[in-house]
C-alpha cells in the first residue's frame, strides 16, 4: 500500500506542472544536455573535484597496497567481529546501487515521464555504487589475489566452489548486477550516444570556441561518440525494437535486485548468530537499499541541478516526487524496523533480546540512534510541502537518510557480532583508521567515475526529456506546460 | 553530397517537422507500395511502428528464454557439482540442497536474459553498422534533435523516384525537403 502510495500516486494525482522548465523545446534540451560534455563549461571547477576524488582513489591505492603486503589485519575486524566497515560499506555500497537500479527500472515500468531527468544519474550512480561495492568482498578475502577461486572454473585441483554456501551466492549476485546494471545504463543511452555523435559531428567545423578541442582531437571525439553510439540511426525498426529491449533489462533488473537484497537477508539467517532471523528482514533489507537508493539520487540531483545550471530540466516538481518517495520508504523503513524490534521484544528468545538490548545501550548504540536520528526522523519534514519542493532540504535529508542506512548496515552487523552467546565470546572492537582510509577511497572512486561520467556523457537522458515535451514546442514561446 | 553523384541512387527521403506528419506520410506511402519504408525519429514514435507494420515483438521471446535458459545451466551445474562431480558429504546433509541453488540461478537467469535481450536487440537492429545510406540524407544530423524523416528505399529495377516524389508533394502535410539520396 505505502509502496503504491511512494510510486504511482504522484503521477496520478499531482496537480497539472511543467516537467520541465516552459519554453524548452526539444532541440534546446538536446543542446543543454549534449553541450555539458561537448562544451564543458565548467572545466576549472570540474578538474578541482576530479582532482580531490583522484586523491581519495590515490589514498585507497595506498590502503590496498598495504592491506596486500600486510593482510587484513591492518582493519580492525578480528574474531568475533570478522565483518565490521568492509562489509558494511560492501553492504551500503550495493544497497544504494540497487536502489537506484530498482527505482529507475520501475519508473520505467509504469511509464512515469518525469523519470527522463533523472534516470541517467540514477543508473549511472547504481553502476558506479556496484563498482565501489564489488572491490571490499574482494579485498577482504584475506588473498584477494586468488578471489577466482570464488567462480566455477575448470581447475587442476578438480575442485569447485562451494555452491550450497551464500558467499557463492554473492559472487554470482554481484557479477550478475553488474552485467545487468551496465546493460540497462548503455541500451538507455544509445540514442543519446547518437545524439552527441550528431553534435560532435556538427561542432567539426567550429572555429575559436574556448574550451572546444582543435582539429584532430574534435575529429576523434566524434569517432568515438560515433562507434559508441554503434550506428544508431532512430529508424523505425531501432526504436520498436529497442523500447521491448529497454523494458524487459528494466523488469530483469527489478527482479534482480529483489533476488539479491533478499538473498542478502538470507545469508545472514543462514548463520546462527542473534537478531538475523526475523522473517520481515528480506523486505527490511529491500526497502533499506532503496530508500539508501533514492536518498542519494536526491543528493546528486540537487549537486548536479546546481553545478551544472539544470534548473529548467531538473524542476521543483522532481524535487517534489523525490521527497514524497523518501517520505514514503521512510514509513516504510520505520515499520520495518518497529515490526522487527517488536517481533523481538515480545517473542525473541533471551539471546535476541540481549542484542537488541545491545543495540540501544551497548557500546556501539550510537549507530542504532543514528538510524532513528538520521533516517527515520528527518524524513518527516517532507509533510511539509514548502521543504519538499527546497533543494537544500532535500540535500540535507538525502545526506542524512544515507548516513542514517550505513549505520543501519553498522548495527545489524557489529553489534551481533560483537557479542552473540557466551561472555567469553564478548570481545571489543572499534573502527580503525584503515578502514576508515579504505571507505575514503571507495567514497573517491565512486566520485572520480561519476565526475568522468559527467565530464563526457549524456548526464541527463535527451530521450527521456524530450517524451516530456510535447513536439514542436518553441523555444522559449511559453508553450511548454503540459496538461 | 557532390562527390556521391555518380553513386547509384538509394532511395529518396523527406523530412517533417512533426510526428504526425512522419506518420500520415508513411501511411499513404505504404498504400502506394513503391518501395522499402522506413522513417527515423529523436523519440520512439509507436505510431510510425504500426504504419510500418513492426507488429512482432522479437525481442521478449528471446529475452525470456535466454532466462530460463540461464536459470537452467546454473541450476543444473549447481546439481552436477554437488551430486555427482564433486560429491562432499558434510554430516549428512543432502547431496541436492537444491533450495540453496534458487538464488544464484534466480540471479544468474536474469544476467542471461539481459544478455540475450541485448544481443537480440543488436541483431535485430542490424547494428553496429556505422554507415549507412540513411546518413547521406540532408541534414540528417537533426534526426536526433527535431526532426522526422521518411526513407522509401529502391529494393528492384521498378523503383521510380518520380513517383515517390510526386506523392510526397502531394501529401496535406508537405515535408520540408524531398531529397533523392545516394548510396
Amino acid at each position: 500500500m505505502a509502496s503504491d502510495f511512494a510510486l504511482s500516486a504522484p503521477l496520478a494525482d499531482l496537480p497539472n506542472e511543467a516537467i520541465v522548465a516552459p519554453g524548452e523545446s526539444w532541440e534546446s534540451v538536446g543542446r543543454e544536455v549534449t553541450g555539458l560534455a561537448i562544451d564543458h563549461r565548467i572545466g576549472a571547477r570540474w578538474w578541482i573535484a576530479f582532482a580531490g576524488a583522484l586523491a581519495l582513489v590515490g589514498l585507497m591505492a595506498a590502503t590496498t597496497a598495504w592491506l596486500l603486503i600486510q593482510g587484513v589485519g591492518i582493519w580492525g575486524n578480528n574474531t568475533p567481529v570478522v565483518w565490521a566497515l568492509d562489509i558494511a560499506s560492501y553492504d551500503w555500497w550495493i544497497g544504494i546501487a540497487s536502489g537506484g537500479l530498482v527505482v529507475s527500472a520501475l519508473l520505467l515500468l509504469v511509464s512515469a515521464e518525469w523519470r527522463g531527468a533523472l534516470n541517467r544519474i540514477t543508473e549511472t550512480m547504481a553502476v558506479v555504487a556496484a563498482a565501489a561495492a564489488g572491490l571490499y568482498p574482494i579485498l577482504h578475502l584475506g588473498r584477494p589475489w586468488f578471489f577466482f577461486w570464488n567462480l566455477p572454473y575448470p581447475n587442476t585441483f578438480l575442485l569447485w566452489p562451494q555452491v550450497r554456501s551464500p558467499l557463492f551466492w554473492d559472487a554470482v549476485d554481484i557479477v550478475s548486477f553488474l552485467g545487468i546494471g551496465l546493460s540497462f545504463w548503455y541500451v538507455g543511452m544509445l540514442p543519446d550516444l547518437a545524439a552527441m555523435r550528431d553534435r560532435a559531428v556538427e561542432r567539426l567545423g567550429d572555429n575559436g570556441l574556448a574550451g572546444v578541442p582543435s582539429g584532430g582531437l574534435r575529429v576523434l571525439r566524434a569517432q568515438i561518440y560515433g562507434i559508441a553510439a554503434l550506428g544508431w540511426r532512430g529508424s523505425a525498426l531501432h526504436w520498436q525494437r529497442w523500447s521491448q529491449a529497454y523494458r524487459v533489462i528494466a523488469l530483469f533488473c527489478v527482479l534482480l535486485v529483489v533476488s539479491l537484497q533478499t538473498g542478502a537477508a538470507v545469508m545472514f539467517a543462514g548463520t546462527v548468530e542473534p537478531g538475523w532471523h526475523d522473517t520481515l528482514l528480506p523486505v527490511s533489507y529491500l526497502f533499506g537499499a532503496i530508500f539508501s537508493g533514492v536518498a542519494m539520487v536526491a543528493v546528486l540531483a540537487v549537486v548536479l541541478r546546481h553545478v551544472f545550471r539544470l534548473a529548467p530540466l531538473v524542476t521543483p516538481r522532481h524535487f517534489d516526487l523525490l521527497a514524497m518517495l523518501l517520505l514514503g520508504l521512510g514509513l516504510i523503513n520505520l515499520y520495518c524496523y518497529a515490526a522487527e524490534f517488536g517481533t523481538i521484544w515480545l517473542t525473541g528468545s533471551g539471546f535476541d533480546k540481549a542484542t537488541l538490548g545491545r543495540r540501544f545501550i551497548g557500546p556501539h548504540a550510537w549507530s542504532s540512534w543514528a538510524v532513528i536520528a538520521c533516517a527515520l526522523v528527518p524524513v518527516h519534514l517532507f509533510w511539509v510541502p514548502a521543504l519538499r519542493r527546497s533543494a537544500l532540504a532535500l540535500l540535507v535529508v538525502g545526506l542524512l537518510v544515507s548516513a542514517g542506512m550505513y549505520a543501519d548496515h553498522f548495527m545489524v552487523i557489529v553489534v551481533t557480532l560483537q557479542h552473540d552467546f557466551l561472555p567469553s565470546a564478548d570481545q571489543a572492537y572499534s573502527v580503525n583508521l584503515w578502514e576508515v582510509a579504505t571507505f575514503a577511497g571507495t567514497i573517491g572512486l565512486f566520485l572520480a567515475l561519476l565526475l568522468l561520467f559527467l565530464r563526457y556523457l549524456p548526464a541527463v537522458s535527451i530521450v527521456g526529456l524530450r517524451q516530456s515535451i510535447p513536439p514542436g514546442t518553441p523555444r522559449k514561446a511559453g508553450s511548454g506546460v503540459r496538461g | 553530397m557532390a562527390e556521391y553523384e555518380n553513386s547509384p541512387l538509394w532511395g529518396v527521403s523527406a523530412e517533417f517537422e512533426s510526428a504526425d506528419a512522419m506518420v500520415a506520410a508513411l501511411r499513404e506511402l505504404r498504400h502506394h507500395n513503391l518501395g522499402r519504408l522506413d522513417s527515423f525519429s529523436p523519440v520512439p514514435v509507436p505510431e510510425a511502428a504500426a504504419a510500418l507494420d513492426l507488429t512482432r515483438r522479437p525481442i521478449h521471446s528471446f529475452a525470456y528464454a535466454g532466462a530460463l535458459l540461464g536459470g537452467a545451466v546454473m541450476f543444473g551445474m549447481c546439481t552436477y557439482a554437488t551430486v555427482w562431480s564433486y560429491r562432499f558429504n558434510v554430516g549428512n546433509r543432502p547431496q541436492f540442497a537444491w533450495q540453496a541453488f534458487v538464488v544464484p540461478s534466480f540471479s544468474f537467469a536474469m544476467l542471461a536474459g539481459t544478455v540475450f535481450a541485448v544481443v537480440a536487440l543488436l541483431v535485430r537492429s542490424r547494428l553496429p553498422r556505422l554507415n549507412h545510406p540513411a546518413f547521406n540524407i540532408p541534414d540528417f544530423g537533426r534526426a536526433t534533435s527535431d526532426r522526422f524523416f521518411v526513407a522509401v528505399e529502391a529494393q528492384d529495377e521498378k523503383f521510380d523516384p518520380d513517383r515517390v516524389e510526386r506523392v510526397l508533394t502531394g501529401l496535406a502535410q508537405q515535408p520540408r525537403h524531398i531529397s533523392r539520396v545516394s548510396r
